[in-house]
């Protein structure tokens, strides 16, 4: 049967729409038997719960005045309720109280409550419901139907539903067939119109369209398709001869094609041999390399991050383990194993900075060998490509040997440096003591000078010994200065000052010896160079005197140039520039080393050979330099620069008066004045100096003494020593400053202190001023003017400069009358600096020239042999 | 035995489950009328009650019913009320009661009380035979040992009392 439908068209759409149907209706009639029951329990609950409100009612009187027999007649009652079997009204314990029918068998049966008011049991219908009077429960009322009474309303919808199945098949069935003739017969007349195309091959013939629907738009189609199977028959030769021409053509390219591939399998053919020697080259490199990288005497290693990739014999040696004992463990653990625990943070975080940001850098640091010996090596790092990643190649060499030796060194160049600090002080000590009696050598000399009773030679004496006590000051000075300097004491004191008034002050002091020479001397200021600045100025002044004096000491003719120019903000540089010998190239590295001096300085000026090294090192403390151009013959120019800030008005400027003060003006008298000093000598220095000049002086030897000496006599000056017995100048000007009259009297220390930060602490006392031993008589009475405000009476030098003026020319005459041999002698002995020889060549002139003798005597004396060779040399060339 | 039996479940259909004390005493006919006296104040209306917040029952005579009444009292309520039993021995009527109770004993004394509460409406209830006609409203009767009762409608409405339709249905006799 089923083979007749999958066969028929026809049949498949008449068995579809049946099956529609079939499927239709049973849906229909089970929703609609399942809502019908559903209905029906819900009509028969609704109808037991009226009923039994009813007779619960009724019952309840019956109940509650123990009627049973009224209880029985209403239960009777109920007897026409359709399919009621059985009625029973139960006591609130549950016990029998009146039923319908009376049957006894019932009327000691205990109903379940747990069971549910409403209940369909096996053949029953049951239902319970509790009588309530008043809120208070009066019994049960029970009520039992048959279950016949629903199967026979089953039994009703049954057959009501079956026969509108039936109706609705039949219909169905009606309808299919007649719907599936509209369908088959076109398709049919489809296939008897194909298969007598096929039979004829005729595609001339075509099938009538009869309906726009689905039927006649396949009746075109096919009608369509007849046309292009014609269509194509005529053109298949055609297309035959043009597919069996493009065969042709595709065989050829494949040919060619296959042509190309031989050709391109011998290149590659070719490529491979290549690749293969170049591989066999590689492998033989490598080998190369190997060999060479464990032959080598540096160790190397290879790693990165997370583990040692690679060692070389060199390093398994110097580190004494085995190869397979570092190569793939992590690195964290190799390294903290081989390197020093204190340089593993470092080589840790520089193996990180190589590798994260590819900074080498060269590092010294320690392994621990195998045996725990501790080694230095010095690794190179390099950052190369290990595979996929990248890697640190390390190159390792021991310099453990060079380390011990650099040990050595530094502990050698401690010493010596320790030996040096040590000699510095020595120095500074001992330079003290030789200032304390220089003090007394030097103002003894210069209170002498001022004797008008002296005879000349006395004189010449006295001035020989005070040229000597200032020069072997100098000497000393810069030798203390030197020491000060390479102990690394000196210290800058920065003052607000007249930079412009410093450099006319320090050309001032050269006026004398340039008027000897043919020397012209000219200053530059730059425009922008401030004119007030804070800086030391004794410094500064220092290492000007030194460059100014060296450049008129070392030229006999043409211009010195000063030059001062600002290089910056804060950097200021001052230029002298002489026409003198100038400086041999080979000598320009040392002039600045301590001691050392030019071949024409040693015979020319003497000197310490310490003014430069001085000055280098204090153009480096004050924040500059100090540079030297020179050319042989032509000149040198010396630049010193210095930092500086910005000032004020600088302060006053003492003067340079080189005038002689005769005596204090008489405006101002009197003066009284309290010298303090320990030591007997130099109270009479002091007294010596100033109470000729109209200073009226007491003395006090100690602090304590002076104290009690200013309440008495309240002097307007005192010139305190700071180091004394039993109280010392600290003390006795803190007191002194501690009393109401004690306030305006001017205070001047003295001291032999060298030291500046003394200088600065003293200072802070309270002193007015600080005068150092030995101190020059015009820089003590300088300081006095300056303080208290006093006029002096001066006798001026001029006169004196034109004296000797006409005196120089005067010998220069006479010299050129001196013996030539002799002349030769004097020259060749004041290049070599030799005194004794001078002063014995000029005894020997002494009786025939006195006045050249004496002169010739003061140059030595004052040690200025530049001068006594220009005078020598000047001669000479006029003689010839 | 077989009427003893009847009247101990009577008793028990109502009480059982409420006083367990009275379930050990022995069910008597006087516990079935105190519980029917009880019953009649469900079924019977007071327009104008002796008091507000209590419902006075006075029994009269040798007090056999006092004690199941006692009980009942102790339990239950009449609408809001609590109940107040009042014993009189001496013959005399108290001057509030809703409920009057009178023995077969004291049934002579009713046409006393017939007029003996004006200010109020009061339910009287007998045990005698001819109960009805010597002026009670309700009278219990006992037929073959079954204890049911009479009401006199009349007597009832004229006290202005309302008693309920389903009352009436079932009592023995209605006049």
């Amino acid at each position: 049967m089923f083979k007749r439908i999958r066969k028929s068209v026809k049949n498949k759409i008449i068995a579809i729409q049946l099956l529609t149907s079939l499927v239709m209706l049973s849906v229909f009639l089970v929703v609609y038997f399942v809502i019908e029951i559903k209905d029906y329990r819900t009509t028969l609950m609704s109808e037991l719960d009226a009923l039994s409100e009813v007779i619960s009612y009724n019952a309840v009187p019956a109940i509650a005045f123990n009627d049973r027999e009224e209880a029985e007649r209403l239960l009777r009652s109920m007897d026409q309720y359709e399919g009621m079997k059985y009625i029973q009204l139960i006591d609130t314990q549950g016990e029998h109280f009146a039923s319908f029918p009376a049957d006894d068998t019932n009327r000691h049966k205990r109903i379940n409550f747990d069971r549910g008011i409403f209940n369909f049991n096996q053949g029953e219908i049951n239902y319970t419901q509790a009588i309530i009077e008043n809120g208070e429960i009066m019994g049960y009322l029970f009520i039992q139907l048959e279950i016949d009474l629903i199967y026979r309303k089953l039994f009703n919808m049954f057959l009501v539903t079956s026969f509108v199945f039936l109706i609705g098949i039949i219909i169905s069935f009606l309808l299919a067939n007649y719907t599936q003739k509209a369908i088959s017969k076109p398709i049919m007349e489809l296939k008897e119109t194909f298969d007598h195309i096929m039979e004829t091959k005729d595609f001339s013939i075509k099938m009538t369209k009869r309906s726009d629907d689905e039927i006649g738009r396949l009746y075109e189609g096919f009608n369509e398709m007849a046309d292009a199977i014609e269509h194509y028959r005529n053109n298949l030769e055609g297309l035959v001869d043009e597919r069996t021409k493009e065969l042709k053509k595709s065989n050829e390219q494949l040919q060619e094609a296959t042509r190309a591939f031989e050709d391109m399998n011998f290149a590659l053919m070719n490529e491979i041999n290549d690749r293969t020697k170049a591989e066999a080259e590689l492998k033989e490199s490598e080998e190369k390399l190997r060999i060479i990288m464990q032959t080598m005497d540096e160790g190397v290693t290879v790693y990165n991050q997370k583990e040692i990739k690679y060692v070389n014999s060199a390093f398994c040696r110097l580190l004494g383990y085995e190869e397979s004992a570092l190569t793939g463990y992590p690195t964290e653990v190799i390294s903290r194993q081989i390197i020093h625990p204190d340089d593993y943070e470092n080589v840790n975080n520089a193996a990180e900075q190589c590798l994260v940001l590819e900074k080498l850098e060269r590092m010294e640091y320690r392994y621990v060998r195998s045996n725990g010996e501790i080694i230095w090596v010095s690794g190179i790092p390099a950052l190369i490509p290990w595979g996929n990643e990248k890697a640190i190649i390390a190159t390792v060499v021991d310099i453990t040997n060079h380390k011990k030796a650099q040990e050595e060194l530094q502990k050698a160049k401690e010493a010596a440096e320790s030996a040096n600090q040590a000699k510095s002080a020595f120095l500074a000590n001992m330079s003290h003591e030789i200032r304390t009696p220089m003090n007394a050598v030097l103002g003894y000399s210069q209170i002498l000078q001022r004797d008008e009773n002296l005879s000349e030679k006395q004189l010449q004496y006295i001035n020989s010994i005070n040229k000597s006590g200032e020069h072997l000051l100098a000497l000393i000075n810069d030798i203390l200065d030197m020491s000060k300097i390479e102990a690394g004491r000196i210290k800058l004191i920065p003052v607000s000052f007249d930079l412009y008034a410093l450099l006319d002050d320090i050309c001032e002091l050269f006026n004398l010896k340039i008027a000897e020479k043919d020397i012209d001397l000219q200053i530059h200021i730059q425009e922008n160079v401030p004119r007030n600045i804070l800086a030391d100025d004794g410094r500064i002044r220092q290492v000007l005197i030194n460059l100014i004096g060296n450049a008129v000491k070392f030229s006999s003719k043409g211009i010195i140039n000063i030059d001062l120019v600002l290089r910056s903000d804060s950097l200021l540089a001052v230029s002298v520039s002489d026409q003198g010998p100038g400086i041999p190239a080979e000598m320009l590295d040392v002039i600045f080393e301590p001691f050392e001096q030019t071949e024409k300085g040693i015979n020319t000026a003497g000197g310490t050979g310490l003014g430069l090294a001085i000055s280098k090192k204090i153009a480096d403390l004050m924040g500059g330099s100090m540079i030297v151009e020179s050319q042989l013959g032509i000149g040198s120019t010396f630049t010193f620069s210095f930092h500086y800030e910005p000032a004020g008005i600088g302060q006053p400027k003492r003067t340079t008066n080189e005038s002689r003060i005769l005596s204090v003006d008489s405006a101002s008298l009197p003066i009284n004045v309290l010298v303090v000093d320990d030591k007997s000598h130099n109270r009479n220095i002091i007294k010596e100096m100033l109470e000729p000049l109209g200073f009226t002086c007491k003395f006090a030897v100690n602090g304590k003494e002076a104290v009690e000496q200013f309440k008495e006599w309240n002097p307007q000056l005192i010139i305190m020593d700071i180091v004394m017995p039993v109280m010392d100048g600290r003390e006795a000007t803190r007191q002194i400053r501690n009393m109401p009259e004690g306030k305006k009297v001017v205070i001047i220390a003295v001291t032999a202190s060298a030291l500046d930060e003394e200088r600065a602490e003293i200072l802070t006392l309270g002193v007015n001023d600080f005068v150092r031993k030995p101190f020059k008589m015009n820089d003590l009475l300088e300081s006095i003017r300056l303080h208290t405000g006093i006029k002096y009476n001066y006798l001026h030098l001029k006169d004196k400069e034109s004296e000797i003026e006409k005196q120089t020319i005067s010998t220069d005459e006479i010299l050129r009358q001196v013996d030539s041999k002799l002349r030769n002698q004097l020259l060749r002995a004041a290049n070599l600096g030799d005194i004794s020889l001078l002063m014995q060549l000029i005894t020997e002139i002494r009786n025939q020239y006195p006045e050249l003798a004496v002169y010739l005597t003061k140059l030595v004396d004052s040690f200025d042999f530049e001068t006594l060779i220009n005078l020598i040399e000047e001669s000479e060339k006029q003689t010839s | 035995m077989k009427t003893v039996v009847q009247l101990k479940l009577s008793f028990l259909l109502f009480f059982g489950l409420l006083n367990t004390g009275l379930k050990a005493q022995e069910a008597s006919s006087e516990n079935l009328m105190a519980t029917f006296i009880y019953n009649f104040t469900n079924y019977v209306e007071w327009d104008k009650p002796s008091s507000d917040s209590v419902f006075n029952i006075v029994i009269l005579g040798d007090g056999k019913l006092d004690k199941p009444l006692q009980y009942i009292a102790s339990i239950k309520m009449v609408g809001q009320k609590k109940i107040r039993i009042i014993q009189s021995e001496n013959q005399s009527a108290p001057d509030q009661c809703d409920l009057l109770f009178v023995p077969e004993a004291q049934i002579e004394l009713l046409e006393n009380y017939n007029s003996h509460f004006p200010e109020h409406q009061t339910l009287i209830i007998s045990a005698t035979e001819n109960g009805l006609e010597k002026g009670a409203m309700i009278n219990f009767t006992n037929l073959d040992g079954k204890i049911g009762f009479e009401i006199n409608h009349t007597a009832i409405r004229n006290q202005g009392l309302k008693v309920s339709s389903r009352l009436l249905k079932i009592a023995v006799k209605v006049i």
